[in-house]
């Protein structure tokens, strides 16, 4: 459920509209352009580095390339940071169209002119030119519809025949301003339901130009947990009736998840975020000594993969980086849900939230939020006084699949694909997942989190089970 | 050519002024019940991770706003339809040439730096490119061997040890700050005057520069306001900025005490 170290490099970095990445290596010479500004940023997490990595990942690295499953970073760390690298990954042509689409889901929300631009809910689409099936992807923990993984997964989907439709992450500030309910995401009900609405609006608007045979339904990291209950309240609801649903390195059990992702934080940062500043001076350091920031391009895989070569960061560093950057997504959407539930959390009640607000402390205090806090002290207040008669203990229960175990797994449908490395899974989450889905579940020997989606089987595997 | 840069003098005096009205205010809120006092028993140091300062920031906060406005409104639907008029092919044809005059600046900056290292390699690309390369058409040096320096005046006022004054977000430019700002405005006028008249004078060339170069930038950068997804990115960008400019520079950063 934690976006990946590596998508926080890329979710700085890419490009709001696809197509004029191309010429990202031409940096506009005169200034440095704000996105190489970000990479550098991003960057700065993964070469903080310590020397210690044993040479064992070099030689990984030159595996041949074959059509099998040869992953070749077996420290989940790396791979969850790194990726795949090109040689390895499936060939996913840039010419699919993706059109990026406004809806509004509430005619009579009111946004506060601080989120002026997240005033309707941004989705994209890759459509086919003929009648197909139509997949969804729901994205991971505040990654948006063009978040790298989310992406990727649509070009995977769309070049095996169907229409696609990406979704954000309910946790995604778009999402949590434009298109939630409660406006305090992670309740599973309440997400599925808020997922449910979009689709529904999204599937009306497409079937005025397009043509749709069956639905599909597909989300990665928290994104698959939400698939899993998004298909349960369909089913209900009598809806879209999905017919595959693949779930692909989901959490088990939110609760879990958060506390692995809280302590990987703290690896590499033993006094916590109040030892940020020093840990991202220390990657200045390394950086300004590795060269000019002229030769970084975080957005080549096999660039980054030099670099991570060079600068040789521990596991710590590694952990620390993917937990940061869960961290500013759980930061962004703690904020978020509070400034749009007015619940004077961080932000104080009375102040109009306003685009020239200084927000530099309540960022301070956010980053040292965890989502634990968050569950604690907002979501599980609001949602006990709408429930009588639950208890925390309830509801902490409730962001575990197993607690729709039983229906999960009886339904054919249903598939899981994962990775046994998968750093997100708490001790004994992958055998509890392995028991709900029984033959149904597809598990990789590496890859960390995500960090093997763009590899070849691992793509020929998510196409192939949407297209037998 | 010299009134343009002439114009950007203003520019930089509205943003000290503006910050100036902004800044004051002394509204009272309901405190919020987790507070920097509440998450950390050093509430002062606890401010500073990722803390730039920004004495304008209510003028810089406004100007991010309304860059990101003329970003959605002007320059990305000018870009996209540029993208949907003109091939690939042209458009790399197009910022090879804008980057090669650039390597004028670049050069006169390094040797102003005193870096042969860069200065050497930036006079061969530009040598190179703007014969075998077709006028700057095609970058063939970066193929041979030569990549691409940086260098502005802003980065040789630094280098010379000039502090970079307060954090500016410039209009249509983004983030900046007082002595990059100088120096965006020296590097135009040094521009403008190695031209000749005979070529700055041509309605073609004048037609492109103030034309086909803005588009063309905006082109090249691939950020997208509020795409990071977070409420924070003003803040995100500003410290992300101010790093990246000082790798840039090569001026260690300073250890906190």
């Amino acid at each position: 459920m934690g976006i990946s170290g590596r998508s926080l490099v890329v979710w700085m970095t890419r490009p709001g509209v696809v197509g004029t990445g191309g010429c990202a290596r031409s940096l506009w010479r005169r200034r440095l352009a704000p996105a190489r500004i970000l990479a550098v940023f991003a960057c700065l997490f993964l070469a903080a580095g310590c020397a210690g990595l044993s040479s064992r990942q070099d030689a990984a690295l030159d595996a041949s390339p074959a059509f099998s499953y040869d992953y070749p970073f077996d420290n989940p760390w790396a791979a969850t940071v790194l990726g795949t690298p090109r040689a390895l990954q499936a060939d996913l042509p840039d010419d699919a169209e993706v059109e990026r689409r406004e809806l509004t889901v509430f005619e009579d929300r009111e946004v506060p002119e601080g989120f002026w631009y997240n005033d309707r809910l941004r989705y994209s689409t890759l459509l086919q030119d003929h009648e197909a099936p139509l997949a969804f992807v729901i994205a991971g923990t505040g990654a948006s519809d063009q978040a790298s993984h989310t992406l990727t997964l649509g070009r995977i989907l769309h070049r095996a025949g169907m229409h696609v439709v990406l979704l954000p992450s309910p946790t995604h500030t778009n999402f949590i301003v434009s298109a939630s309910a409660t406006r305090l995401p992670g309740y599973p009900g309440a997400d599925a339901a808020d997922l449910h609405r979009v689709m529904r609006l999204v599937d009306e608007r497409l079937r005025r130009s397009v043509s749709i045979s069956r639905y599909y339904l597909t989300g990665y990291s928290l994104g698959a947990w939400h698939a899993a209950y998004t298909a349960k309240l369909d089913q209900e609801l009598g809806g879209f009736g999905f017919e595959r649903v693949l779930l692909i390195n989901p959490p088990l059990s939110l609760h879990h998840s958060i506390r692995q992702i809280d302590a990987m934080l703290v690896r590499g940062l033993p006094d916590g975020i109040d030892g940020l500043d020093a840990f991202l001076d220390q990657a200045v350091e390394r950086l300004a000594s590795y060269g000019s920031t002229d030769a970084l391009d975080f957005q080549d895989p096999d660039f980054t993969i030099e670099a991570y070569r060079r600068i040789r960061p521990s596991d710590d560093r590694l952990a620390t980086a993917i937990g940061l950057s869960f961290r500013l997504s759980a930061a962004n959407l703690v904020f978020a849900s509070d400034v749009m539930t007015n619940a004077g959390y961080i932000f104080p009640r009375d102040r109009p939230f306003l685009s020239s607000t200084p927000l530099s402390d309540y960022l301070a205090v956010a980053l040292r939020t965890s989502l634990l806090d968050y569950f604690r002290d907002i979501f599980a207040e609001a949602y006990l006084s709408r429930q009588p008669g639950i208890t925390r203990q309830d509801l902490l229960a409730r962001t575990s699949l197993s607690s729709i175990g039983e229906w999960l797994s009886r339904e054919e449908r249903i598939w899981l694909m994962t990775n046994r490395d998968d750093v997100i899974l708490a001790q004994g989450d992958l055998d509890e997942l392995l028991r709900l889905f029984g033959p149904r579940a597809r598990v990789f020997p590496n890859g960390g989190h995500m960090g093997n989606l763009r590899h070849r089987a691992v793509a020929a595997y998510v196409s192939d089970f949407f297209s037998r | 050519m010299r009134r343009r840069s002439v114009t950007c003098l203003p520019l930089i005096l509205v943003l000290a002024t503006g910050g100036c009205a902004s800044s004051v205010g002394t509204v009272r809120y309901e405190p919020p019940s987790r507070s920097l006092d509440t998450v950390s028993a050093q509430a002062e140091e606890a401010r500073e991770v990722l803390h730039v300062s920004d004495p304008l920031e209510g003028a810089n906060r406004r100007i991010y706003k309304f860059n990101a406005q003329l970003d959605r409104y002007v320059l990305l639907p000018v870009v996209d339809a540029y993208e949907e008029v003109v091939p690939g092919f042209l458009r790399r044809r197009v910022s090879s040439f804008f980057l090669n005059l650039g390597e004028i600046n670049i050069f006169a900056n390094s040797v102003l730096q005193a870096r042969p290292s860069k200065a050497t390699p930036t006079l061969g690309r530009f040598l190179i490119n703007s014969t075998a390369g077709l006028f700057g058409l095609f970058d063939v040096a970066t193929g041979l061997g030569f990549p691409r320096q940086s260098a502005d005046f802003g980065q040789t006022l630094g280098t010379w040890g000039l502090d970079t004054g307060p954090y500016l977000v410039l209009p249509a430019l983004g983030p900046s700050n007082l002595r990059d700002a100088v120096g965006t405005v020296v590097d135009w006028v040094a521009f403008a005057f190695v031209v000749p008249d005979s070529v700055a004078d041509n309605l073609v060339y004048e037609t492109v520069r103030y034309s086909l170069q803005p588009v063309d930038a905006r082109y090249r950068v691939p950020f997208r306001y509020y795409s990071t997804g977070s409420p924070f990115e003003y803040e995100l960008v500003r410290y992300a900025s101010v790093v990246a400019r000082r790798i840039q520079v090569g001026v260690p950063p300073t250890v906190r005490e």
